[in-house]
């Protein structure tokens, strides 16, 4: 057997320090650091480990607007096959519906090079917008079986895929027919961190960018509007104690509490 | 058909209707108002006409169901062809739907299926006009949708001006239980739709794992609360602190993982989402996974050994230092002004 | 000097393998090495994994081939992780002895042994301090005599790092670059360098319960007729003092990027503890006295760092062949004095501005104060680099 698996990576803001606002309530990126989705590294993983197990052939995918292609070079380090990135100067206007779209077109046209794609990979969902809708999207495009939050890829036969996936009161295995969508949650992998000679090797590696009016779209008018963003402020009152002097600091403590008329015992 | 009512998807769990999704009834009803519309709800399933009674006394007007044997629980392909098939006919202003693993995922194939726009984990809508930036255009009466973005720091209002009906998932937890109205007439409309025999061989399920949800963390005035930091014996510390404020014990997901105490305790976006009077977080670092299911306590309080611990920034009161120098003292004072 | 203050995207790249690596791996285990005077074999083994044993080595014997300033790189990202400077011992020593050994070794030794040191399977250190001989090399007294294609060495090696690891913890163990004489009456020019296996039959060993640094062993070796190959030797007979000198040059620029990077991230951590702790009222960052001491040790720190980077450019500079000798060794030894006593002095007042918690165990800013006093000595005392340095500026002439 042997698997062509696309795996779907976002780039986003750096969930670390992310973007602020500015006074029109539009997000100011001009200063952000972009990088990989860090949820999209564990669909990564188990893309490879797919591969080590079945043997197959992997290809990053990835839709934006920005020019930093280095940042994929993680993930082409990690041991992908090789990498496309779909630019779009129109991207931050794009709702989940144009994404999973356009990144559905690229993927019949991926398809029709290699023959055949048994599995799309991705993370669970992205840490600017955390909607979660792509995987199942990316399905109903094309037309197949989607399953989200997976927690572990079991086994392959037979042109079926069995997986666990996580639901709200517990876990659930199923079975799905290939070629499937699989959005991958970050509990049952870990990221491998490549190697410095792997890391340098993929500096060397050409990235294809393609254009959306590559893939032969329709037009679509983006219909999800994102009308502002807001700063959640802490209104917290933020009293930290601390003091080597742990009685002291206790007794500080429940003095505050009582300031503020708080009573912890009821 | 009134093309601005609020329709509401009721879940269906174990045959039968899932409460937390008819807290929704309670906010479609609110956002119906508004627009001059009707609230509808969506019953989808197998053997599901029979539930009907169980929610003819809320406040609907019209319960459209789709009630077909093959349809079978985690069947995403088939449930969401059924929804849509219901909403191509009626073309409402907004679905509403509880945001659960599968419930995302039929709001997801819904939005493509018709075309629409979907947001997910909202929490909380309302109405407003929308003024488009470029064209100047307004939209009277949208609705809007409040979600989180950027793991909680940011939140963010989208809407969908033109394209109907808007799918929301809205967040548990977050309304009331809906009205009982006596003796009022709803009209129930029944649909029927193919169920295609090869949408029932793409996927099956294989096994169910349950965890076992004794405790309802959401109801909790307390809630004492151990992370990663914790380890076994400080939730042992935890649960003490817990019966002495006559309150609940969470978690979060790795202390969970990690087996210092039971899943259905698990605070967070993979857990249960709470607001107490008083959350104590106890050796949690404040992943964004977490504080997502617990930012809304009324009073934050952190113990933590790590100054630079994000859990401090969303905290009213901040104990830095050594949990287990720190847990023993409070419970002994708190045992003194007990007695 | 044109100069640019700017590292390559493929330094930055790899700083940032590192640095997620030493995140989730090391950082949080620190304590664990100073407890158990260990580093777990998962953190070697995976670091290995990562090519981190085979930075500078060549690349055809299994080796990445980069220059120093980006083994530098690497250096910081593991000392900003573990402040108890375990690791940085480790991997700045195999670094920089295993780069002199490559160079001087022969083919067969190059195949034999750092086509494994490259993989991190093996681990090279460096002994040429004696009971009785420490910065003054002259005065050993371990000795090597020929015997057909081998040589017998006898002698005692002490205050020597990494003996039970070479011996015990990497999967092919590992040996010391160890300075013996050959010809006792040629003084400096009768000494020879030897790769000395410490798995070889006639070591035997003990260790020390060190002061800090406490996840990588440090001990003495004596040699009773230890059989070494003669492809072991290192450079030519005559040539161990010369070739050990042009190591402690490289062994001294990582020092001197260890200690100013550990200096950098104490100052942060201390920073951090005196904008949250209060005194009389109001934060300790808030007090002047305070103040001036931050801003003088990151100054300090600041120059320290940027005089490390100069001693690795001079590293690399002389690899191509664009620098003398002499001017490698005067900056790498100013390099190792201002960092080190720019760290002490800087870690000692971060210490106090920390207040009681700082005298824990578990303090980093402790841990590295602990760690950086054994550069008081290792790899030359800090008299030592003065000499050097006066004799570089002054001329040999007006040294005794």
């Amino acid at each position: 057997m042997s698997l062509n698996i696309i795996v779907l990576v976002k780039s986003v803001p750096d969930p670390k320090t992310p973007p602020t606002l500015k006074v029109d309530g539009s997000l100011d990126l001009k200063n952000v650091k972009i990088v990989v989705n860090p949820i999209d590294k564990y669909a990564v993983e188990a893309a490879l480990q797919l591969k080590e197990r079945y043997g197959g052939k992997i290809i990053g995918l990835s839709l934006g607007d920005h020019d930093n292609i280095d940042i994929f070079r993680e993930i082409i380090a990690m041991g992908v096959d090789s990498f496309i990135y779909i630019k779009d100067p129109d991207y931050q206007r794009f709702d989940t519906l144009q994404k999973s779209y356009v990144l559905s077109k690229a993927i019949k046209k991926i398809e029709k090079d290699l023959g055949r794609v048994d599995l799309v990979l991705c993370g669970v969902e992205s840490s600017d917008t955390n909607m979660g809708v792509l995987a199942s999207q990316i399905g109903e495009w094309l037309e197949i079986p989607s399953i989200s939050y997976v927690d572990k890829i079991l086994e392959i036969k037979n042109g079926s895929i069995i997986v666990k996936k996580i639901i709200e009161d517990g876990f659930i295995t199923l079975r799905s027919r290939m070629p499937v969508v699989l959005s991958i949650a970050d509990t049952g992998y870990e990221p491998r961190i490549p190697s410095l000679r792997d890391t340098i090797m993929a500096r060397r590696r050409e990235i294809p960018i393609w254009k959306t009016s590559d893939l032969g779209l329709e037009f679509r008018e983006i219909v999800l509007k994102t009308v502002r963003f807001k700063q959640i402020e802490s209104k917290r009152l933020g009293k930290i104690f601390r003091d080597e002097d742990v009685d002291k600091m206790i007794d500080r403590f429940f003095e505050e509490l009582k300031r503020d008329g708080v009573s912890l015992l009821r | 058909m009134n093309s601005r009512d609020v329709y509401v998807y009721l879940d269906v769990v174990e045959g039968k209707i899932s409460i937390n999704s008819l807290s929704l009834i309670t906010k479609a009803r609110e956002l119906a108002k508004i627009l001059g519309g009707g609230v509808g709800a969506i019953i989808v399933g197998r053997d599901v006409k029979k539930l009907v009674k169980d929610v003819e006394e809320y406040d609907i007007d019209v319960i459209h169901i789709i009630d077909h044997p093959k349809l079978k629980d985690h069947d995403v392909i088939s449930y969401s062809k059924a929804v849509s098939e219901i909403l191509s006919k009626t073309r409402p202003e907004a679905l509403l739907m509880i945001s659960t693993a599968l419930g995302k995922e039929i709001a997801s194939r819904i939005a493509v299926r018709l075309r629409t726009a979907v947001a997910t984990d909202c929490i909380d809508l309302y109405i407003d006009d929308y003024k488009d930036p470029v064209s100047g255009e307004v939209s009277e009466k949208t609705i809007h949708c409040i979600r989180y973005v950027f793991r909680g720091e940011l939140s963010a209002v989208v809407a969908s001006p033109r394209q109907r009906p808007f799918i929301a998932t809205v967040r548990p937890g977050l309304y009331p239980a809906p009205q009982k109205i006596f003796g009022r007439k709803i009209e129930v409309k029944e649909w029927s739709i193919e169920v295609s025999e090869d949408d029932l061989m793409k996927t099956e399920v294989l096994e169910i794992q349950k965890i076992e949800r004794k405790i309802d963390l959401s109801k909790a005035k307390v809630i004492v609360a151990g992370g990663r930091g914790a380890k076994a014996e400080g939730f042992k510390l935890i649960q003490e602190l817990a019966s002495l404020l006559k309150g609940e014990v969470g978690a979060t997901r790795p202390a969970v993982d990690a087996g210092w105490t039971t899943p259905d305790r698990m605070i967070g976006l993979t857990g249960q989402t709470v607001k107490p009077d008083i959350y104590i977080a106890v050796g949690i670092s404040g992943a964004p996974q977490h504080t997502i299911g617990m930012r809304d306590s009324k009073i934050i309080i952190a113990i933590n050994k790590d100054p630079e611990a994000p859990i401090f920034k969303i905290s009213d009161y901040g104990l830095v230092g050594d949990l287990f120098v720190i847990l023993p003292k409070i419970i002994e004072r708190l045992r003194q002004l007990k007695s | 000097m044109p100069w640019d203050f700017e590292f390559t995207k493929e330094q930055e790249d790899l700083r940032m393998v590192i640095r997620e690596f030493a995140e989730k791996h090391i950082a949080p285990r620190i304590i664990e090495f100073e407890e158990k005077r260990m580093i777990p074999n998962e953190i070697i083994e995976g670091l290995a994994k990562l090519d981190v044993f085979g930075v500078v080595l060549p690349e055809k014997y299994g080796g990445l081939g980069l220059d120093p300033i980006t083994a530098g790189v690497i250096l910081e990202e593991i000392v900003r992780a573990d402040l108890t400077f375990s690791l940085a011992v480790a991997y700045l020593v195999h670094t920089s002895w295993g780069y002199i050994a490559s160079k001087y070794g022969s083919e067969k030794f190059n195949e034999e042994i750092i086509t494994k040191a490259a993989k991190g399977r093996l681990w090279i250190g460096i002994a040429t301090t004696e009971p009785q001989a420490g910065s003054d090399v002259a005065g050993i007294k371990s000795e090597a005599r020929k015997e057909g294609s081998y040589y017998i060495l006898n002698g005692e090696k002490a205050y020597i790092s990494g003996i039970r690891e070479a011996r015990e913890q990497f999967p092919d163990g590992g040996g010391h670059l160890t300075l013996v004489y050959t010809d006792k009456t040629k003084k400096h020019r009768g000494m020879t360098f030897f790769y000395v296996p410490m798995r070889s039959p006639g070591i035997t060993y003990r260790l020390e319960k060190e002061f800090g640094r406490k996840g990588w062993s440090f001990g003495s070796f004596a040699m009773e007729n230890v059989k070494i190959p003669e492809e072991y030797r290192i450079g030519e007979e005559g040539r161990g003092f010369y070739i050990a000198m042009e190591g402690f040059d490289h062994a001294r620029a990582y020092i001197a990027l260890a200690n100013a990077v550990g200096t950098k991230r104490a100052l942060e951590i201390a920073a951090e503890y005196i904008k949250q702790r209060t005194a009389f009222g109001q934060p300790i960052a808030k007090f002047e006295g305070v103040q001036f001491q931050l801003a003088q040790h990151w100054a300090e720190a600041e120059a320290a760092y940027n005089l490390a980077y100069k001693a690795l450019w001079a590293l690399k500079k002389e690899m191509e062949g664009k620098i003398n000798r002499f001017e490698v060794t005067k900056i790498c030894a100013a390099a190792k004095y201002f960092a080190v006593t720019t760290a002490k002095k800087a870690l000692d007042d971060a210490m106090r501005w920390m207040g009681a918690y700082a005298y824990t165990e578990e303090n980093p800013v402790a841990l590295a104060l602990k760690a950086v006093k054994s550069y008081d000595w290792a790899e030359g005392a800090l008299e030592i680099m003065l000499l050097i340095i006066a004799r570089e500026v002054l001329g040999r002439e007006f040294i005794r």
